[in-house]
């Protein structure tokens, strides 16, 4: 089973820089403006509510749950993204 | 992480500590003064008694047991400093508190208080101090800063790093970690065992099984050889023999000098009879090696077997003078005679040229000749029966070579089986020394470990398909789950067993 999207390949593969937030993995155009509203336009944004919840997967996932009304694989898939993404540039 | 000065900002201490069954039974009262109390005394609400040692690094509190609050008394009204501490105390480290945390932070205190009040009350007996105070200095060696316990007082043996995502299998785990405490270490063992001799005795069986139905075929199918070849040599011999002189009509008597030419007398007539007998016989030997001659090969290359009468008369007439004479009285008694003398006479029919001419109805025949003319009516007439037992024969041959090739499959299935629970067995303990990062190995990544790759596609491919199919249907310590492991699923093989009760196969 071998279903890595391309997304989150594409996101993992180089720094953030000024991406936008539907750039994320699992994070769409429905999700996006709704992390937008709440002011999280910006994937760097996305990241700094990740690592001050200190990179940990329940919390994280139970915010962005909270914060834009994603399902559990959304949530997660963005978590797995971000994580790499961290483990590779931080 | 700053340091947190014990006491520093706040002058009155109330110690509230209630037992669980007070709380449900006053909670709701309690919990609306208590906030009334604590909004009061603005935010600062009722400290309970605890020593706080200073902290470095966020490693887990060092509080002993029957000093921990047992149960908070009001998660969603306590001050950041409060929750920080509350969070700590359950071994939990969070992150800066601020408006868009705050809410999760509140919950995970209320999970974290719920958890550890069922767990203390399921498994209080259960575990012995010592063991909390000694796991904890472990964890503190051991992991690094991302490590999360679950809870303080978890032996060595059932910590469990989670990195899955979704709650149902974190629930999974506390169910197996409260049962593995009921459990007697000797079912596990026993159960593995059980299933191995199980197993054993149904691999035995199936053998046993092919073993014995490839016996009797085979028993049979010599049998069956035997009696036709038994039956084969018997009618050989019967034709061979059968085919031989005929010895009614051998009548050798001796010659008589007596002439009796012309006279009638029963004597002379008698003496005549013999002498006739004798012609005849001597008539009849000399047709029947013809006739033999003939059948077996022509070394004469006569054209029939069938002598004409002028030549048997010129053979007769060497032989002895005197059956010139009697030669057609002879052929007159041959003619009349009812028994079968051996010799015919053939009329000649219509064709041109045919003459009368005398034929032995048994030829004589060498001995070589019989038998090849005996072997050679025999088997074209068995020939179905030798058809069929050879077709068997060969049956039987190809059973044989396909019970084996099965077999040896098989074992191959079973060693490979146990080469992969060593190593996902391996991968656990190294994962338990922190070697390695994860605590389940991907199936594949087995597999690679396991297998060269010349072998991976073809000559392995089926062995290894079953074996997996075994494992998971057959291997109660390794668990197949599924997991993302860098981005991609993967099925994973997680080794469930604690280490110390695993026995070695």
């Amino acid at each position: 089973m071998s279903t890595t999207s391309q997304k989150h390949r594409d996101f993992v593969a180089e720094p953030m820089g000024d991406k936008h937030v539907t750039a994320l993995s699992g994070i769409g155009g429905v999700l996006g403006k709704k992390l937008e509203e709440q002011g999280f336009d910006k994937a760097y944004i996305v990241l700094g509510q990740f690592l001050v919840l200190r990179k940990d997967d329940e919390l994280f996932i139970e915010w962005l749950k909270d914060t834009c009304g994603a399902n559990s694989k959304q949530a997660s898939s963005c978590y797995t993204c971000l994580k790499e993404w961290c483990d590779s540039f931080l | 992480m700053r340091n947190e000065q014990p006491g520093s900002a706040q002058t009155t201490v109330s110690t509230v500590l209630l037992s669980p069954r007070q709380f449900h039974k006053y909670g709701a009262a309690l919990g609306g003064e208590i906030l009334n109390k604590m909004l009061e005394e603005g935010g600062k609400g009722p400290r309970f008694n605890l020593p706080f040692p200073t902290w470095r690094q966020c490693a887990p509190t060092l509080i002993p047991r029957n000093v921990r609050p047992r149960f908070p008394i009001m998660a969603s009204a306590l001050p950041d400093d409060e929750l920080r501490r509350e969070l700590k105390s359950f071994g939990f480290c969070p992150g800066p508190i601020s408006d868009s945390t705050r809410k999760l932070y509140l919950n995970k205190l209320k999970k974290l208080a719920s958890e550890n009040y069922s767990k203390s009350r399921f498994a209080r007996t259960q575990r012995p101090h010592k063991h909390v105070l000694s796991s904890q200095q472990h964890q503190t060696q051991h992991r690094h800063d991302s490590l999360r316990l679950r809870e303080n007082s978890a032996s060595p043996s059932h910590r469990y790093r989670t990195s899955s995502f979704n709650q149902q299998d974190s629930d999974e785990s506390d169910d197996y970690e409260a049962y593995l405490h009921c459990a007697r270490p000797a079912d596990n063992v026993n159960f593995t065992s059980y299933t191995k001799e199980d197993l054993q005795k149904r691999c035995d069986s199936t053998v046993k099984q092919n073993v014995f139905l490839d016996r009797q075929l085979s028993l049979a199918l010599l049998t069956c050889t035997l009696v036709l070849s038994a039956v084969i040599i018997w009618l050989v011999y019967v034709k061979t023999v059968g085919l031989g002189q005929n010895k009614d009509v051998e009548n050798n008597l001796k010659m008589l000098p007596v002439d009796c030419k012309g006279k009638t007398d029963t004597y002379c007539r008698a003496e005549e009879h013999k002498v006739h007998m004798q012609l005849l016989s001597e008539l009849y030997s000399f047709l029947a090696k013809v006739a033999g001659d003939f059948e077996c090969g022509n070394p004469s290359d006569l054209k029939s077997k069938c002598i004409s009468v002028d030549d048997a008369k010129s053979y007769l007439a060497i032989l002895n003078g005197g059956y010139t004479d009697r030669f057609e009285a002879a052929l007159q008694m041959i003619v009349q005679s009812k028994r079968d003398l051996g010799i015919r006479v053939v009329e000649p029919g219509s064709a041109p040229g045919a003459v009368r001419c005398l034929e032995s109805s048994q030829p004589q025949m060498g001995f070589m000749c019989r038998f090849s003319r005996a072997v050679f009516s025999v088997m074209s007439r068995m020939f179905i029966f030798v058809l069929a037992l050879g077709v068997l024969w060969g049956v039987l041959i190809l059973l044989r070579y396909r019970w084996r090739r099965l077999q040896e499959e098989e074992q191959a299935m079973y060693e490979l089986v146990k080469r992969i629970i060593g190593e996902v067995r391996d991968h656990y303990k190294d994962w338990d020394q922190g070697l390695e990062p994860i605590p389940y190995v991907p199936i594949p990544h087995v597999r690679d470990s396991l297998i060269p790759p010349q072998n991976r596609q073809r000559r392995m491919r089926r062995i290894w398909d079953r074996a997996v199919e075994f494992l998971s249907s057959n291997e109660s310590r390794i668990r197949t789950e599924t997991h993302r492991i860098a981005g991609e699923d993967f099925l994973v093989w997680r080794w469930t067993q604690p280490v110390e009760l695993s026995d070695s196969s």
